[in-house]
């Protein structure tokens, strides 16, 4: 007997998309993830826009991860004029894309992946006992936005750090808050360590930077095909496009691999501090990672090593007034930085009058499209050989969507669900 | 309990999320949540209400196919509808793309463009009636605030109708143009407390043009300076070149003299 599944606009993701499964003789033969977000041709629209404009275009692919697109972009830009950021820069740079992992994790974890845990629509819709769980997110959001806005100027779409300013006396009170923000982030590790995951384990291909440190903004492309030179990367990761899906899908060596969170843990575990390490192991939390829906864990136990690196940052700061200077010159540059959701790639051509030639941009969620997929069908293969419902196995399948956390904004919410 | 409260749907179409996330961001949220009865919302809440809104707001630009079938959907289903941020009230930076070849922009992302069944980038009162706009990229959270109490209350909203460069001075910024750089903020409309110049970034002109604006005196000022018309007019088709290009008719007359 053949049956399709069909969950059109599935929601509590970022962007739209539907899924569509067919199954014959209680196997999946089709698993189509669909981005159903109309495409925008970003790295169209800076062509023949001046290099100084173009963060303002850019940051704009998504409001979630706009920091990460600003700080790539700039990079990017950057080696190809062949100027040196300052170590100030760097720092306020690193500040940037803290602010927003946290903001990002917690309106993810809270908002979006946990209501699937307490049988509730929504985050509004949950049980008055769990009103302590929501303020705590919102207190975190709120403390992720100030990191922001103090080092990027706004909450989203933060101001180009090529025209850098000096952060203030501010950053003495954001480093106060998050040092006070520590127990609630230890919470956040208790909370999703403890919640009962579907049990699958998979071997998978995790892909993120590495860096004598936790990396953010720079290093080496690290994965089973061990370290990757970031200006290499389009001889490994190739984009294809699925005409069923207005995003595109991305392999590795032609296979498929994951990014995020938990590709940073299972690959850069050693480079965590003593206190998350040791959480690790008081909450007996299994390293590396297996199951795909730890993303969760691993988001919540990342913000906790962050955050103790964003105080050490704040502490190394010093006033400088940098003005870069730079001449206009032909040149490419690439850059890699992680995004929230994983490992963000921008790359870019000038001419020598200081006019973008060239652009390709490959998004953390379109490097997880092709094992979200496959995942989704050694899933739905586990739940049909345990006899399982319809309504459980859909749930499933959405819990699992989500705990990858992905943004089809970037690539490009309940379930109509069709049984045939 | 929550009957008298006003049913509210937040939704997006092809966009980044930024807009729908301010509503989400902080204190402002809590307050939104007690002032009205959030309906739906499909970024945060399952998608099962069925029935109609008295406001609906949405984020984004008309991209594709489905994003004109969803606004007539809500358009139908709601009394009042809300445009919130630049790209649902004026294009925003998807819009850039009706200034391009379009056949050449759509192969140098995709190879294969067809499926994608996409659309000339348009704000949505380009295809359904809208009541309200509430522009900026990222809109500000005191503003859709204010705009929710202001329904609620039943008081009539207004929106900020002086350009930009007013703010800014009260900002005590120094001016951008006499720095060097195009700013738009003489023909922008304000309301955004000129933060992107207070952040020593110039105006692009995110709220869209100003009502009385004098694009002529404007653009002539720009040419004296020495820019050329390409430049200035990427730059005003940065977020809102559909209404700067309207706004100034003969721009292209003027940019050739």
């Amino acid at each position: 007997m053949v049956r399709e599944v069909n969950l059109n606009h599935i929601t509590k993701i970022e962007g739209h998309a539907d899924l569509s499964l067919k199954i014959d003789k209680n196997k999946v033969k089709k698993c189509e993830l669909r981005a159903a977000e109309g495409a925008r041709f970003f790295e169209a629209l800076v062509l023949n826009k001046k290099v100084e404009d173009i963060q303002e275009i850019v940051s704009r692919i998504c409001g979630i991860c706009s920091c990460a697109h600003t700080v790539a972009s700039i990079q990017a830009l950057e080696e190809a004029l062949n100027v040196k950021p300052t170590k100030h820069q760097l720092i306020m740079r690193e500040l940037l894309m803290i602010g927003e992992r946290i903001r990002s994790h917690i309106t993810h974890l809270y908002f979006l992946s946990l209501p699937d845990y307490y049988n509730a629509a929504s985050a509004l819709n949950l049980k008055s006992e769990h009103q302590d769980k929501i303020n705590r997110a919102i207190s975190l959001i709120s403390l992720g936005n100030r990191v922001v806005e103090v080092f990027g100027g706004r909450e989203i779409h933060p101001f180009p750090t090529i025209k850098e300013k000096l952060p203030n006396e501010k950053s003495d009170l954001i480093m106060k808050q998050l040092e006070d923000s520590k127990p609630d982030l230890i919470k956040t590790i208790e909370l999703f360590s403890s919640l009962k995951y579907p049990d699958i384990k998979r071997e998978a291909d995790y892909l993120c930077l590495t860096d004598n440190d936790y990396a953010s903004i720079f290093g080496k492309i690290k994965s089973n095909s061990g370290l990757i030179d970031e200006k290499d990367y389009k001889k490994h990761i190739k984009e294809n496009i699925k005409e069923y899906a207005t995003s595109k899908f991305a392999l590795k060596d032609n296979k498929p691999y994951a990014v995020g969170a938990i590709a940073r843990i299972n690959n850069n575990y050693d480079k965590l501090d003593s206190e998350t390490k040791s959480l690790i192991k008081r909450l007996k939390i299994d390293i590396p990672f297996k199951n795909p829906y730890h993303n969760n864990i691993a988001q919540a136990l990342e913000l906790l090593h962050l955050t103790n690196r964003a105080i050490l940052l704040i502490k190394q700061l010093k006033p400088e007034n940098p003005k870069v200077k730079f001449k206009i010159k032909q040149g490419t540059g690439v850059s890699a930085v992680e995004a929230p959701r994983g490992t963000l790639f921008h790359e870019y051509k000038i001419n020598s009058k200081g006019i973008i030639t060239y652009c390709n941009i490959i998004t953390p969620t379109v490097q997880n499209l092709n094992l979200i997929e496959q995942d989704i069908t050694t899933l739905v293969n586990h739940c049909l050989k345990q006899k399982m419902g319809n309504d459980k196995i859909v749930d499933n399948v959405e819990k699992l969507i989500r705990a990858y956390d992905p943004c089809f904004s970037c690539s490009t919410h309940f379930l109509r669900v069709k049984w045939l | 309990m929550k009957n008298n409260k006003l049913r509210v749907g937040i939704f997006g179409i092809s966009g980044c999320a930024g807009c729908l996330l301010t509503f989400l961001y902080e204190e402002c949220f809590k307050e939104i949540v007690n002032l009205v009865d959030i309906k739906s919302f499909p970024l945060i809440k399952e998608h099962t209400y069925k029935g109609d809104f008295d406001y609906v707001f949405i984020e984004g630009t008309v991209c594709f196919e489905r994003d004109i079938k969803r606004l007539k959907e809500l358009r139908k289903r709601s009394k009042k509808i809300v445009a919130l941020g630049t790209c649902s009230c004026f294009g925003g930076v998807p819009s850039i793309k009706n200034f391009l070849d379009k056949e050449k922009t759509m192969r140098f992302v995709y190879p294969t463009y067809n499926h994608l069944k996409a659309e000339n980038p348009t704000p949505i009162y380009k295809h359904i009636k809208v009541d309200y706009y509430l522009p900026q990229c990222p809109p500000s959270k005191e503003e859709i605030l204010e705009f929710v109490k202001c329904i609620v209350t039943e008081k009539e909203f207004k929106p900020y109708t002086d350009p930009v460069c007013l703010e800014c001075r009260k900002n005590g910024n120094l001016c951008l143009l006499n720095k060097g750089e195009i700013c738009l903020g003489p023909i922008t409309n304000g309301g955004c407390n000129s933060i992107c110049p207070s952040n020593n970034v110039e105006c692009y002109g995110c709220r869209g043009p100003c009502h009385d604006a004098n694009m002529k005196a404007f653009i002539s000022l720009l040419i004296e300076k020495g820019y050329s018309g390409d430049i200035i007019k990427s730059k005003m088709q940065t977020f809102a070149g559909l209404q700067f290009m309207e706004k100034g008719e003969k721009i292209s007359e003027w940019l050739e003299k």
